[in-house]
């Protein structure tokens, strides 16, 4: 039993990856996506051009994470490839992609200046040779006078570049830091460092992160000055307020870093896999952080907190009264087969599991809720607003009065279903051995129908409940929209409108997680019931 | 040549139609705007009422909403029911007077409005431009246009053009007289300095013209005593915090973001001023810079950021005052039950009550409480109406609208049944790109062949008015004088023939060149009357000869799908407002890369409206010559244009005081009041 257990729990993890990558497909192959919908409100917008909003579009697709590629991500980033893309957009026809990626290479700073001159002597560069020397001079404050043609200026960089070169040297910076490291008070190594500047940059932070925080402060004020952040920590400052400032570098530093940097081919092959929208999602839910609804703005976690207990109540009500009624139901007409009251039982409740809810409610909504009709029941919600004042029993006769419809309309077209299934059981077993032989011993028909037909009958019928593990969680999105309840139904419903995809995976990660815990229950469930089932020797 | 002369004389025609319009008698704005006729769909209010009509703070409002609003953050949630919400929370710098369209100080006490041009040095002089030649361009500098209300004038001399403020500031120059405010801009006389054009340096957008930026600069002077809802004072840098926020990338306010692209920057002047300026000339920066929603700084504390614009982005994007706004209006935030209710109340100690504003009258806003409650269902909603737990309800549908209940005499005398029509218009847009749509000729044929008339009778039911051009209806721009085409086969057939169109193969199917007159017409599923309509539109055509095949996708993709041109013809709408800017739908500029024009509509002329109309800051002007644009179209037929839509809402008619605009929603609570008679 216990080795059964484990080795379905072992397959249910791999079941449960399957479909997130599947649920994680499909949402982003269905068409539209979160940042353009949230733009098509635009309509006729300001004075700039339509290239702006497709900047805007790209924004908004970063800001969601977007930008990234799928399931792999081939893009191969580093100083090199990045370096040279925003060369390359310095060209770019719209003035937004041309500003965003000059103010990207003017932030780098002189880390970039190797590759440039590689560039510059590149024949495939030519067509951005003005750019790329406005770029090295701005960078690295090159004095150019602006006479010269472009082949002196491409000689006096690559002199600046043969002068300075000492200085991107990486054995020439790790010792320059190592001096600063040990003191701090070291002007010659820090003033070295400060002209090594961005390109000392990555080695700093490396060793930042690596020592301990009371000998980090120096270098990542170090840092603050070169990159030009406010991020600095002080000598009297808190342990926490320390802290924040690291975890804030760190955070940077995990965004910003391919921009510096060549990387391993180790880290290149993981980056492929990691940098992508669906390690990222994998990610959320191993930590199980679902991340923040675009529309929302607020954590999934806490959105599913506030809706499911009121969809819950909905369905634990109707689960609980749909067994109540249709098990006596399906016994009755099992037992007085084909005679008439099962007859009447049957079409009565197959012509109630053929109406449709939404008509039903709203028929009980244009007949009992007042108007020019009696005025019987609210037409919403699941309690009077301030209600929170009432007494608890009054409170309770509120909510009963408020659940009355919502209720009558989620139950009566499951006793069909239930019913159905409890009177095939029970004719089952009737037929069976064991109650021709409680009969001839002269047992009352209702002793052995409920004592000993019953309790066999209702194997099949008890273990469905496991299925219903889901449907707690997904709520009614038609019962909930028309009473006006703010329940799971409404908000996977919206959610699957605007394309809130957190929302959308959290609740397809939950129904998949509870299927095949309500699937592993009723196998469990099976042997508890019946000790003939046996999963060791199959 | 007689396309030519037609055109000729349909172009001499809108040109004399709108000199007629403009020329001759001296028109002022109140002319092209509809004044609303108080309370005018409750027939329980008397023309003698209406003179007499004195509102008495107190009560409340129950408003239904068909959804809960995602959150209440005025700058990332766009959202129709945030945006109510916030309206009553946050005021801007300055407001509009939703009648006569008069702007009007409100945080600002006063602005100021300067020309700016750029030398080519680098440098520039701000100031107004008094006159410009060929050669020479005269401007005063360091002086703009000033803007104060009346209320605020201790002395003036319309004889030396002085003015002292209760301030004591002094103004000279030309006071022209707008209505609740006066516009101070500086005369000839004073003394304009003379700049040789060759010295202006060139635009870097456009090199054929000049960095001459008219209306480029604006000053606020921030009113003290504003306070925000925790008692705190409303400072310049406010306003400076609410500007970096649109702009900070990592704000989820994109759509916003696109409105405030434009300035250059803003500076903070001295505690009590506030510059903007805009890189371009535009006349609605006012509107954007003006309009713009001033968030509280103390409560975002973003200096704890450091300058992290990631970090503060995204702790802003989720802040807790999504859901507890603190605002600086007329009422005050109180509730938000989710899914159930919203209610604010009424500011007991309204800071512009003590502003002595004129045209804020005393005790308003009236409503002591405003609750919106939510109602998803709209039968429900009509219950809860008639049981009298909602006064009124915004979202009224055409079925309801026409159902029974709502009709009866005794529904009748307890609510009002208004309607408004709303600033927007449907069509169809025919892609001028391809073979089809190619010729206008072939455009006015389609046009002749919709039975737009039976549409609005049979699909609409009747709540719908029919539109010839892009402009609002009941706005200043529109020509009443354009003659819609009317439904006629034989005009269509003749027009086509013209065109060229002609059944060579005898198949039933007109064609040319050999090519058969066979379109798609691009519909979405969001609603299912578009449906019936291209039925109605696919059977009137094909008397024409002409196959028409039905392509509908979902909505979702829908404005992608017509942002890349996909298509032949397709049915759409625009929303407009009274002081729209045609640029982005008719400029040839914006047929390349995605832009609004995806029907591809080009024509000269009219570019030079849309040019010269974004720099034209004389409405009157600009009106005019959005009037041409409106006859050009309608004599191109780059859409068919269709029709307006109206909304339709009830309200209980113990409230009074309702006055429904051609502005903004069309009502404006805060003017509500509800009746008592004298008698209880």
């Amino acid at each position: 039993m216990k080795d059964y257990i484990l080795k379905r729990l072992l397959w249910m993890i791999i079941t449960l990856l399957g479909i997130m990558v599947i649920t994680f497909c499909v949402t982003r192959l269905a068409p539209g996506d979160p940042a353009s919908l949230k733009l098509q409100s635009i309509g006729q917008s300001g004075p700039g051009s339509q290239q702006l909003s497709k900047q805007l579009i790209e924004q908004t697709r970063k800001l969601y994470g977007f930008d990234r590629p799928l399931l792999f991500n081939f893009r191969n980033e580093n100083i090199k490839t990045n370096t040279v893309s925003l060369i390359k957009s310095l060209n770019a026809p719209d003035e937004y992609t041309r500003y965003e990626a000059e103010t990207t290479l003017i932030s780098l700073g002189n880390v970039t200046l190797p590759y440039l001159v590689k560039f510059l002597n590149d024949k495939k560069y030519i067509p951005y040779r003005d750019n790329i020397i406005k770029i090295a001079q701005k960078t690295n404050r090159i004095p150019l006078k602006t006479d010269l043609n472009i082949e002196e200026k491409i000689s006096e960089i690559q002199n600046f570049h043969n002068a300075v070169k000492n200085y991107y040297d990486k054995s020439f910076i790790k010792k320059n830091l190592t001096a600063f490291l040990t003191d701090p008070s070291n002007e010659p190594a820090k003033k070295n460092l400060l002209i090594s500047n961005t390109a000392a940059l990555p080695y700093i932070l490396d060793k930042a992160f690596k020592v301990s925080p009371d000998k980090s402060a120096d270098l990542f004020n170090l840092c603050a000055k070169i990159s030009k952040k406010p991020w600095i920590i002080n000598k009297n400052d808190t342990g926490q307020s320390k802290k924040a400032v690291i975890k804030r570098w760190k955070k940077w530093w995990s965004r910003n870093s391919h921009y510096y940097i060549t990387f391993s081919p180790t880290e290149s092959l993981f980056r492929i896999f990691t940098k992508t929208q669906f390690a990222q999602w994998i990610g959320m839910v191993i930590k199980l952080d679902f991340g923040e609804s675009y529309s929302h703005h607020m954590p999934v976690i806490e959105l599913i907190k506030e809706r499911l207990p009121i969809s819950m109540q909905l369905s634990l009500i109707s689960i609980f009264i749909t067994y109540i009624i249709a098990i006596p139901l399906g016994v009755f007409s099992a037992v007085h087969q084909y005679k008439l009251s099962d007859k009447i039982i049957t079409v009565t409740l197959f012509i109630l599991y053929s109406l449709p809810s939404f008509w039903v409610a709203n028929m009980f909504i244009l007949f009992t809720t007042g108007g020019d009709f009696p005025n019987i029941f609210p037409t919403r919600f699941l309690h009077s607003p301030g209600a929170e004042n009432l007494t608890f029993i009054k409170w309770m006769l509120d909510w009963i009065w408020h659940l009355v419809l919502p209720i009558t309309c989620l139950t009566y077209a499951s006793f069909a279903y239930v019913s159905r299934q409890m009177r095939v059981g029970m004719l089952d077993i009737i037929r069976q051995d064991f109650i021709r032989t409680a009969r001839a011993k002269g047992l009352s028909e209702r002793a052995v129908i409920f004592k000993h037909a019953l309790r066999n009958a209702l194997i099949p019928t008890v273990t469905l409940l496991a299925f219903l593990l889901p449907a707690l969680l997904g709520g009614s999105i038609i019962i909930e929209e028309i009473f006006t309840i703010e329940g799971m139904g409404k908000l996977s419903f919206e959610a699957i409108l605007n394309r809130d995809y957190p929302i959308i995976n959290a609740i397809a990660f939950f129904s998949a997680f509870l299927t095949l815990i309500g699937m592993l229950c009723s196998d469990i469930a099976y042997v508890l019931v019946d000790p003939r089932i046996n999963f060791n020797n199959e | 040549m007689k396309k030519i002369s037609f055109f000729i004389i349909m172009f001499l025609l809108a040109a004399v139609s709108v000199h007629a319009q403009t020329a001759g008698k001296k028109i002022s704005l109140k002319d092209f705007i509809k004044k609303p006729t108080l309370d005018e769909f409750n027939d329980l209010v008397t023309d003698k009422d209406r003179e007499n009509e004195q509102p008495v703070p107190g009560g409340q409002i129950v408003i239904r909403i068909p959804t809960d609003p995602k959150s209440l953050n005025p700058i990332t949630d766009n959202g129709q029911q945030s945006r109510m919400v916030n309206s009553f929370l946050f005021d801007s710098l300055i407001t509009r007077d939703p009648e006569t369209l008069e702007w009007l100080p409100w945080i600002a006490k006063r602005w100021e409005t300067r020309d700016r041009i750029i030398l080519k040095d680098g440098s520039a002089i701000e100031g107004t431009i008094i006159s410009r030649t060929d050669k020479i361009l005269k401007i005063v500098k360091n002086k703009g246009t000033v803007v104060l209300c009346k209320h605020d004038i201790k002395y003036q001399n319309d004889n030396d053009g002085k003015v002292i403020v209760n301030d004591n500031t002094v103004f000279k120059g030309n006071i022209k007289d707008i209505g609740y405010t006066v516009e101070i801009s500086p005369c000839e006389t004073d003394n304009a300095e003379s700049i040789p054009i060759t010295n202006i340096a060139d635009r870097q957008d456009n090199p054929d013209k000049k960095s001459i930026l008219k209306n480029s600069v604006y000053y606020f002077l921030i009113r003290k005593g504003v306070k925000w809802h925790d008692g705190k004072e409303l400072t310049v840098e406010d306003i400076k915090f609410s500007l970096d926020l649109i702009r900070n990338k990592y704000v989820d306010a994109a759509p916003l973001r696109n409105y405030y692209n434009d300035i250059e920057n803003l500076e903070i002047i001295n505690d009590q001023t506030v510059k903007f300026t805009y890189a371009k000339s535009y006349f609605l920066s006012l509107n954007f810079c003006g309009g713009l929603t001033i968030l509280p700084k103390h409560i975002y504390t973003p200096e704890k950021f450091q300058g992290d614009d990631e970090a503060f982005g995204n702790f802003f994007n989720s802040h807790w005052a999504n859901r507890h706004p603190v605002g600086n209006g007329g009422y005050r935030f109180l509730k938000w039950d989710k899914g159930k209710e919203i209610v604010i109340e009424k500011v007991k100690d309204y800071w512009a009550q003590k502003c002595g504003f004129a045209y804020l009258p005393k005790g308003k806003p009236y409503l002591d409480k405003i609750i919106w409650t939510v109602i998803n269902n709209k039968t429900a909603a009509l219950k809860e109406l008639q049981n009298g737990k909602i006064d009124a309800d915004f979202d009224i549908e055409p079925d309801i609208w026409f159902a029974g209940q709502t009709n009866t005499a005794q529904f009748k005398a307890k609510f009002a049944r208004a309607h408004i029509t709303v600033p927007m218009y449907t069509y169809i847009g025919w892609n001028m790109d391809t073979p089809f749509f190619k010729d206008k000729l072939v455009r006015q044929a389609m046009t002749h062949l919709i039975p737009l008339d039976k549409i609005a009778r049979e699909i609409h039911r009747g709540l719908v008015t029919r539109v010839t051009g892009p402009f609002y209806i009941n706005g200043p721009i529109y020509d009443h004088n354009i003659e819609p085409y009317e439904y006629s086969l034989k005009k269509a057939k003749r027009l086509l023939r013209k065109a060229g169109w002609l059944d060579h193969d005898g198949d039933g199917i007109i064609d040319k060149n050999g090519q058969p007159f066979e379109f798609e017409y691009l519909i979405h599923n969001a609603r299912d009357y578009h449906q019936k309509i291209a039925d109605i539109v696919k059977e009137s055509i094909e008397k024409a000869g002409i196959k028409m095949l039905i392509r509908k996708i979902d909505w979702t993709i829908f404005g992608e799908t017509v942002a890349d041109r996909k298509f032949d013809a397709v049915r759409f709408a625009w929303g407009s407002s009274i002081d729209s800017d045609p640029f982005q739908i008719w400029h040839s500029s914006q047929i390349k890369n995605r832009g609004s024009n995806y029907v591809g509509f080009r024509n000269e002329r009219a570019d030079e409206i849309l040019e010269e109309g974004r720099e034209t800051f004389d409405q009157l002007k600009r009106w005019s010559l959005y009037r041409e644009l409106h006859h050009i179209l309608h004599e191109e037929q780059p859409y068919t244009f269709m029709f307006c839509f109206q909304s339709l809402f009830f309200y209980n008619k113990k409230f009074r005081n309702v006055k429904l605009y051609s502005t903004g929603s069309g009502y404006n609570i805060s003017e509500w009041y509800i009746y008592k008679s004298k008698e209880e």
